[in-house]
């Protein structure tokens, strides 16, 4: 379980994250959503102690962040974070060198399922394949979480469709997976639970059965949330 | 392991090299020449006590410096780390002495061997207060360390003089139960310079009386205008009390402003030597034999009451002497043996005087010619001894044109 | 350990291709310089022979011979060797700022990379140690060469050897990448790698707090510079040269492991992608 308790973060005077707080269960997909500026990328970056907090604490499975803890969650982020120079081949020798928790019969796997070249440069790609490479360099980990900042945004629709098929495919039952995403359509129908935040705070968290079993999307609950 | 080939060639080639190159001179260095004093003619009792301060050089760089004696050859790099960072080795060896017995006494003080004395109860070092502010007068700070105590005392005597810009101390000895500090000095609105020899009461921490060098006294014109300077012509000893001390006087026309608004250079317009007697505690002009009017003073000896000018042409050396400033001069001269052979253009030579022994010694060893020692006895004029400095490196022509240039002679 | 090592061959790569035109443009510079040395030596005794009638032995007399030492001052030698350490200067910012500048933000996958993130620290500054001295070890191979060079393309009487032991005696640059004695190479290297080290933490302090970062560090050097300098305002000669070197080396040891330290604490609490 991922436990984000209290936490508050702020550049300079402005307060990015105010006394943020919740849980993200292993086998569940827990989403944050909100309208852009919220603060969602920022969570997910202070998960990974990649933003320092101001205060707060953050907990995996019930211990602080750690070297380790690096084997057993993985971050997509929303920006490209591999070497331009790499190729795709080297960029996955490269987990593999660091990670033990690196599963290369997946890797070749994923490598196939995305039509992706091993050995071609990271910076000859399109976006959207840019974008499959990120998602490939974390899937390809085995790990307990997953955390996953806007891996649809402005990729193409097609691409799209793969990436929504990866985690339909990929993602094994046990494994907890946070997602921040605005087009949530994509993947609503995985969905567990919804944390909903606004302006650095959560407004409303429920669960996305319950919505369903009301008849409601979860864009239809946001736009009631937001609007009123 | 194929990818880590960058990074182990880089870190292998980094690594041989380097090692290489340090430890290939510490081989050198261990393989580097040994002088030593071969000896010609004559007993080399006579160079007992010799030690000669050289340094290799090339193209007037001085590669290292070593000090050659009838035993054989030390460089400063055979010194401890910390005493050759420390510059010991050019220090006299009573402050070297002092480094290792009573490093505590030395703490704060300079290295300058003019400002220490020594004899067998104590040393003695003066130098100028550095704290004081005062314009009025001059402060002294004396440390004396009493050797069979162990004991360091401190003193603080202020000099007659004030306003000092440039105080500069040439000689401390003890004359009697008095201290004596021989020192130039300026104030700061006047480049001349003066010259005293104080005599300072350490008991009463107070300067007795000095004396002047008054050069209008002496009969020697200054103009208005004028700037005069004093260099001291004597060698001082840490342990060896002067009973003579000679200055060298020049007198300079200052320099003027031209049209431009830049100032001239200052114009030497003459020379005089002073000597100054402890005994008869006066100053009084030397004039040079009339043979030395136009070469000046250099290789003067002093040695007790008696000054010596040695003269050196072909294999012949012309000693003048006399035993008072007024007293006149006095020559004799004495024929080298031939395997002496200085060359003048390229060499020259230095002289020293101790315990009635005069020893000459020509100053340059490279491909063309050596260094010569030669030691003359005073007493009967005879040349005791001959040598040569030899090394033990063989000349090839893969190897750099260095050569030995002498720099001081010291006789223990 | 391992990953250490992995971090290091992974940098050492990464600059690879530019450290090895860097090398090559040092070798060009330097073989230009004794060929032009030479040319220029021989075109001012050539110029002697014909308008002043002088004779050899004359030149040699007047211009003195070439040697490596003439070779050692010309602007192109000079140029190279300066070329090579503003380089490196320069690489000392790059090594950090690359991985967060441009639209691959590699920071985020060495933060997230399971190890103690003062490796990636270590891994940098081996990395910088690593290429100032290979540069050092190709000064050292290529010297022999040049001075090959020189005996081959000039006139054996115009000729003098002069070995790099001595040049870097007296030599302004080479007596600096290569100081005289091992003791002096490792006091010299000692404190090149500390001045690496402060910059890297003045690095962390500006990438974890940006703006306030940069008056941080600069308040920082300046605390690191009272601290060096105060000691030579002890009055004169006060210290012994065996005094001055023991607090030196502990203040060396002193700023260079806070400085660690700090570097330490701003990677594991403070540093931001």
């Amino acid at each position: 379980m991922i436990e984000v308790k209290n936490v508050v973060k702020k550049y300079g005077r402005k307060s990015v994250l105010k006394d943020v707080s919740f849980t993200a269960q292993k086998g569940e997909v827990t989403c944050l959503i909100g309208i852009n500026g919220t603060g969602k990328t920022t969570i997910l970056n202070a998960i990974m102690n990649l933003v320092p907090i101001n205060s707060g604490e953050i907990l995996i499975d019930n211990q602080k962040l750690s070297k380790e803890s690096y084997e057993t969650v993985a971050f997509i982020p929303d920006t490209i974070i591999t070497m331009p120079s790499m190729t795709i081949g080297q960029a996955m020798t490269f987990m593999r060198d660091f990670y033990d928790s690196w599963n290369q019969e997946r890797a070749d796997e994923l490598l196939g399922f995305f039509r992706l070249k091993a050995e071609d440069k990271i910076s000859s790609l399109s976006k959207g394949n840019t974008a499959k490479v990120n998602i490939l360099l974390g899937l390809a980990l085995d790990v307990d979480y997953l955390l996953m900042d806007e891996p649809f945004s402005g990729i193409d629709v097609f691409s799209r469709e793969e990436i929504a098929n990866a985690f339909t495919d990929y993602l094994v039952e046990d494994k907890g997976v946070i997602i921040t995403t605005h087009e949530i359509g994509d993947v609503e129908h995985l969905i567990d639970h919804v944390v909903l935040i606004d302006e650095g705070t959560i407004v409303k968290s429920f669960a996305a059965e319950e919505a369903r079993e009301e008849g409601k999307s979860i864009v239809d609950i946001m736009r009631e949330v937001l609007v009123r | 392991m194929k990818r880590y080939w960058k990074v182990g060639l880089l870190s292998l080639i980094a690594f041989l090299t380097i090692g290489w190159f340090y430890v290939e001179k510490a081989v050198a260095r261990m393989k580097a020449p040994e002088y030593n004093i071969e000896t010609l003619s004559g007993d080399d009792k006579a160079i007992e006590g010799l030690d000669l301060k050289a340094g290799i050089v090339r193209n007037d760089e001085v590669l290292s410096n070593v000090g050659i004696s009838k035993e054989g050859s030390l460089f400063d790099h055979d010194l401890p780390y910390f005493e050759q960072r420390e510059g010991l080795f050019n220090v006299d060896s009573s402050l070297q002495k002092l480094y290792k017995e009573h490093k505590s006494f030395l703490r704060g003080k300079t290295f300058s061997p003019n400002q220490y004395f020594e004899n067998d109860n104590m040393y003695v070092y003066v130098d100028k207060n550095r704290q004081e502010k005062n314009k009025e007068s001059t402060q002294l700070d004396i440390s004396v360390l009493e050797k069979a105590s162990g004991k360091e005392l401190e003193y603080k005597v202020s000099l007659p003089l004030k306003d000092t810009s440039f105080f500069w101390i040439a000689n401390v000895q003890v004359v009697g139960k008095q201290l004596a500090v021989s020192a130039s000095s300026s104030t700061s609105n006047s480049k001349t310079e003066e010259w005293n020899i104080f005599y300072l009461d350490l008991t009463k921490q107070e300067t007795d009386s000095n004396d002047k060098a008054a050069l209008k006294d002496l009969g020697i014109d200054v103009p208005a205008q004028a700037a005069v300077y004093f260099s001291p012509v004597t060698n001082f000893e840490i342990k060896q009390s002067n009973d003579l001390e000679v200055l060298e006087v020049h007198i300079t026309q200052q320099g003027e402003e031209n049209e431009e608004g830049s100032v001239t250079e200052e114009e030497l317009t003459q020379t005089h030597y002073i000597v100054y007697d402890y005994g008869a505690k006066a100053f009084s002009v030397l004039s040079l034999p009339k043979e030395l009017k136009e070469r000046g003073a250099e290789h003067l000896s002093v040695a007790e009451k008696s000054l010596y000018l040695p003269m050196l042409t072909g294999q012949q050396l012309t000693l003048y002497h006399t035993v008072s400033a007024s007293s006149g001069w006095t020559s004799k001269t004495i024929q080298l043996p031939k395997e002496v052979t200085i060359d003048m253009k390229k060499a020259g030579y230095d002289t020293t005087i101790k315990e009635d022994k005069l020893y000459l010694i020509s100053t340059v060893e490279d491909q063309d010619t050596d260094i010569f020692v030669a030691v003359i006895d005073l007493h009967t004029d005879k040349v005791i001894y001959t040598g040569k400095v030899n090394t033990t490196s063989e000349k090839t022509s893969k190897q750099e044109e260095t050569a030995l240039h002498l720099y001081d002679i010291n006789v223990e | 350990m391992k990953n250490y090592i992995k971090l290091v061959r992974f940098e050492v790569d990464r600059f690879s291709k530019i450290y090895g035109a860097l090398i090559g443009l040092t070798i060009l510079l330097q073989i230009a310089a004794v060929v032009s040395a030479e040319m220029g030596y021989m075109k001012e005794a050539n110029s002697l022979m014909l308008e002043q009638r002088y004779t050899s032995v004359q030149v040699i007399e007047h211009l003195g011979k070439i040697s490596m030492h003439t070779v050692s001052y010309t602007t192109l030698f000079v140029f190279s060797i300066g070329i090579a350490v503003v380089s490196l200067l320069i690489y000392c910012l790059f090594i950090w700022y690359r991985d967060w500048f441009g639209k691959n933000m590699f920071i985020y996958r060495l933060l997230m990379l399971p190890l103690n993130r003062i490796q990636l620290f270590f891994a940098k500054l081996t990395t910088i140690l690593l290429f100032v001295f290979g540069l050092v070890a190709v000064q050292l191979l290529l010297f022999p060469l040049e001075e090959f060079l020189l005996r081959k393309i000039t006139s054996a009487p115009y000729f003098e050897l002069v070995s790099l032991e001595t040049l870097s005696q007296s030599h302004p640059f080479l007596s600096l990448i290569l100081p005289h004695s091992f003791s002096g190479f490792l006091i010299a290297y000692g404190i090149g790698t500390l001045a690496v080290i402060v910059l890297f933490t003045v690095i962390l302090f500006e990438r974890s707090y940006r703006w306030k970062g940069i008056f941080i560090g600069a308040a920082y050097v300046l605390i690191i510079a009272a601290i060096l300098i105060g000691p030579l305002y002890a009055p004169l000669n006060f210290l012994f040269y065996q005094e001055i070197f023991w607090l030196y080396l502990f203040l060396s040891f002193l700023i260079g492991g806070v400085s660690i330290w700090l570097s330490y604490w701003l990677l594991q609490h403070k540093v931001t992608v």
